[in-house]
């Protein structure tokens, strides 16, 4: 009988109830989970959120020699709607320039993954860290010499 | 986002104070004054500590490259956050509720108020969240129409700190257009900046 009790607790799935398919989805098959050499002067590192807000999103990006993104990794910890904005945002900005990319709006992740008012937050999150990751690439970009100093 | 260059010289009193550059190298640092370092979760944010002693405190342009951007925030006691935060929403919340029960056109709209969060709802025209976000000492606002903002207390008032605006100011030009009058919310508690 203790047996059959556990069973059923984790079958429940009270706390993902409320969120939409898409958003459960991108959390329990997140894409493009993982890291990028941050040192690559190719690689474009965003950091956003804070830890003691409880939403830390790293995105980053590979930027090939005619500007395009030819490949994006991200690592959240978060609600699932962080990550699920994340997730898609990666799936979002590949094979995109660095101009398309940056006209990807919360509003569109927000609308995609069907987020409510509460959770606009979320992607917000995301838009940020993929400004971040691009501007951080510009940086590299416009200052090599610098970054090399700094390592 | 302030040019840094615009502030010939900025005197910052407070606890706190957090210096954040953007498109600046992480090779430059203040030296001298308190201590600086990188912060672990944002590369490009230079982090100053130890005011303490030195407040009130001088920040020199002089130190960073013609062109950087900056943005300064002085951080308030943690009591004095949770009683100017309350203070806004509670005021704000009274004064939404009033507008509501005045436009009888408006079906299933609502407001409710409770542990720290601001839910406007208004049917149609979508759900307004204001809440407070204790951890960063800011109010959070989402916005059915314009998305998410998030609001610092600067100058008696809150202001989202990418475009200047305010967080009274958003809300009675979107309030405005939703219900085709104009909205005046300045009678609410921290709803004009101190000069205004």
């Amino acid at each position: 009988m203790p047996l059959l009790n556990t069973t059923t607790r984790n079958v429940a799935v009270v706390p993902v109830k409320h969120y939409h398919e898409k958003v459960i989805d991108h959390y329990e098959n997140p894409r493009n989970v993982g890291s990028l050499d941050k040192n690559d002067t190719t690689v474009g590192t965003g950091l956003v959120g804070a830890p003691a807000c409880g939403d830390v999103m790293k995105l980053q990006v590979r930027v090939d020699a005619e500007g395009k993104i030819i490949d994006a990794k991200f690592k959240t910890f978060g609600c699932g709607s962080a990550i699920a904005s994340s997730s898609l945002a990666t799936e979002w900005v590949k094979g995109k320039t660095m101009d398309e990319a940056l006209k990807i709006k919360n509003v569109d992740i927000a609308k995609e993954l069907k987020l409510p008012p509460v959770k606009l937050h979320c992607s917000m999150l995301a838009e940020d860290a993929i400004k971040a990751a691009l501007s951080d690439y510009r940086i590299k970009q416009s200052s090599k010499d610098n970054i090399k100093k700094n390592d | 986002m302030i040019p840094l260059i615009n502030h010939s010289m900025k005197t910052v009193r407070g606890i706190r104070v957090g210096v954040r550059l953007l498109s600046c190298p992480a090779t430059h640092r203040l030296s001298g004054v308190g201590l600086l370092f990188h912060s672990p979760v944002a590369p490009h944010t230079l982090e100053l500590t130890s005011l303490t002693r030195c407040t009130p405190y001088t920040l020199h342009p002089g130190l960073f490259p013609r062109g950087s951007v900056c943005n300064y925030t002085t951080e308030m006691d943690s009591a004095r956050y949770e009683q100017v935060s309350d203070e806004t929403l509670d005021s704000l919340s009274e004064m939404l509720e009033e507008l509501i029960e005045s436009d009888a056109s408006l079906s299933d709209s609502d407001v409710l108020f409770s542990s720290g969060v601001l839910t406007l709802q208004l049917g149609a025209s979508g759900t307004y969240v204001i809440n407070k976000q204790v951890p960063n000492k800011q109010i959070w606002f989402s916005s059915p129409h314009s998305g998410p903002k998030r609001f610092d207390f600067q100058d008696q008032t809150w202001i989202y700190k990418h475009t200047g605006e305010t967080l009274h100011g958003v809300l009675e030009e979107e309030l405005s257009q939703i219900f085709h009058t104009q909205i005046d919310l300045s009678a609410c508690l921290y709803a004009r900046t101190a000069s205004q």
